[in-house]
C-alpha cells in the first residue's frame, strides 16, 4: 500500500514538473510581446532591437514612436501562446493601452490582434501582428 | 550674521542671478539663424509650381474630389478651434476685410469641420502610419490611419501640420513624414506641408526638414511659423507647444492677439491658391 501511494506520489510529481516545463516554453515566447508593449508605454525605443526580428524591428519603432505624443499605460493586460512551433509562435494578448492626452482617455484593445513571435538567433523575437 | 556673511551671501546670490538672467536671455534670444537654418524666409503662402500643377490634374484625373481637403496633424489640428467654424453658419466667424474668402470656404465645404482620421491629439509622424490609431467601425485592417482617411474622404489635396509632437527625436521624424509625403504622392494627392510655430526640439531643426523635403519633392510649404513671431510668446501657450485662441470673428482687433487667427487666415489662403489652380484644370477639362 504505502508503494502504491509513493508511486502515485512521484507519477503526480512527474506530471507537475512536465506541466511546468511546458508552461515555462510558453512564457518565453510570451516575453518579447510583453516587452513590446512595455516598450511602447515607458517610450523606450532603446529595448525594441533586443526583442523585434531583424525585418520588423523599424515598423516596431514607428508603433513606438506613435504613441510619443501621449502617456500610455497597459491596462488589464496579459498575453498567452495560443500556438506553439519549434521555431514560430502566434502570441494573443488580453487588455488595452489606455493613452491619454490631458484629460482624454482613449483605450486601443488589443485582443484583435494575433502576435507573430519567431526564434532568431536562438531568442524569441516578436516579428509583427 | 555678521556683515561680512551678508555680504558674502549677496555677492552669491547676485552672480547666481546675473547667470540665470543671462542664460534666460540667451534661451530667448535664439533664433534659427542661430542654428544655420534656412527655411525661416520662406513666404507665408507658397506659389505652386508646374509639378504641384501635374499632381493636382492626375489627381482629378483619377477621379479625386477636387473640393475637398484632409488635414493631418496632432491636437492644434483637430481641435474645433483650426477651421471647423467655416463648415457652420455665418454666426460663428466673420472674416473682416477677407470676405473675398467666402468663396474658398464654399468651394471646400465639408472639409472644414470634418474629423480627420489623421488627426488626433497627441499625433507625431508615426501615429498617422501606426495600426494602433485605427477605428476599425470605419477602416479596414490592412490601412492606416492615413489612408483610411484618404479613402473615406478622397481629398485631392491634403494639409499635413506635424512635427510638435515629434521634438522629442527629430531624425525619426523626416523618415516618418516622407513616408506620409510618398503615400499622398502614391494616390496621386498633392500634400501642402506647413512650418510649425514652436520649436519644441530646441534647434529648429524640424522645421528644416520640412522645408527640405518641400523642397526635395517640390511640393508647397507654407510658412506659418513667419506671421505669429510678432505675437506675445510667439503665438504660444504657456506649454510652449499649443497655439493660443480667442475667437474666428476677424473684425475683432483682439483675435489677432492670438495664433489660431493666422493658423485659420493662411489657411484660407493657401485653400485659395489650391482653388485658383482646380479651377483652371477644371475649366481645361470642360474645353477639352
Amino acid at each position: 500500500m504505502k508503494r502504491t501511494i509513493v508511486f502515485i506520489l512521484m507519477l503526480m510529481c512527474i506530471f507537475a514538473v512536465s506541466a511546468c516545463s511546458k508552461k515555462s516554453d510558453s512564457s518565453e515566447a510570451v516575453k518579447p510581446v510583453e516587452a513590446f508593449y512595455d516598450a511602447i508605454v515607458s517610450q523606450n525605443r532603446d529595448r525594441v532591437s533586443a526583442i523585434t526580428c531583424a525585418a520588423w524591428e523599424k515598423d516596431a519603432l514607428r508603433d513606438v514612436d506613435a504613441f510619443m505624443g501621449v502617456k500610455s499605460e497597459l491596462k488589464d493586460f496579459s498575453c498567452s501562446v495560443s500556438s506553439e512551433g519549434k521555431d514560430e509562435a502566434t502570441v494573443i494578448c488580453k487588455g488595452a493601452i489606455a493613452a491619454s492626452y490631458g484629460t482624454e482617455v482613449t483605450d486601443f484593445p488589443l485582443d484583435q490582434r494575433s502576435h507573430k513571435v519567431i526564434k532568431e538567433q536562438g531568442e524569441w523575437r516578436i516579428c509583427g501582428y | 550674521m555678521d556683515p561680512y556673511h551678508r555680504q558674502s551671501l549677496q555677492i552669491i546670490f547676485l552672480t547666481f542671478a546675473a547667470i540665470l538672467f543671462s542664460i534666460s536671455g540667451y534661451a530667448a534670444a535664439r533664433s534659427p539663424e542661430d542654428f544655420g537654418r534656412t527655411w525661416q524666409d520662406l513666404p507665408v503662402i507658397p506659389e505652386f509650381t508646374d509639378h504641384a500643377r501635374e499632381i493636382l490634374k492626375a489627381g482629378i484625373a483619377a477621379g479625386h474630389d477636387p473640393h475637398a481637403f484632409t488635414k493631418v496633424g496632432d491636437c492644434d489640428t483637430s481641435t474645433s478651434w483650426y477651421l471647423s467654424d467655416y463648415d457652420r453658419d455665418q454666426v460663428y466667424y466673420d472674416l473682416g476685410e477677407y470676405e473675398y474668402l467666402q468663396n474658398v470656404i464654399d468651394f471646400f465645404h465639408g472639409s472644414f469641420a470634418r474629423l480627420s482620421f489623421a488627426a488626433k491629439p497627441g499625433f507625431s509622424a508615426a501615429s498617422t502610419l501606426s495600426t494602433f490609431f485605427m477605428n476599425y467601425e470605419y477602416c479596414y485592417y490592412d490601412e492606416l490611419p492615413l489612408t483610411c482617411e484618404y479613402r473615406i474622404h478622397d481629398p485631392v489635396a491634403v494639409l499635413i501640420s506635424l512635427g510638435t509632437n515629434d521634438g522629442y527625436n527629430p531624425p525619426v521624424f523626416k523618415e516618418n513624414m516622407r513616408k506620409i509625403i510618398d503615400i499622398t504622392l502614391e494616390q496621386e494627392r498633392l500634400p501642402i506641408l506647413m512650418l510649425k510655430a514652436d520649436n519644441v526640439e530646441g534647434d529648429f531643426s524640424i522645421n528644416q526638414d520640412i522645408a527640405d523635403l518641400a523642397a526635395e519633392y517640390d511640393i508647397p510649404v507654407w510658412n506659418f511659423w513667419a506671421p505669429v513671431q510678432s505675437l506675445k510668446n510667439h503665438g504660444l501657450q504657456e506649454d510652449g507647444i499649443h497655439l493660443t485662441y480667442f475667437s474666428n470673428y476677424f473684425s475683432n482687433p483682439k483675435t489677432w492677439e492670438t495664433a489660431f487667427a493666422y493658423r485659420n487666415l493662411t489657411t484660407l489662403q493657401v485653400l485659395e491658391k489650391l482653388q485658383t489652380e482646380i479651377v483652371k484644370i477644371l475649366d481645361n477639362q470642360t474645353k477639352e
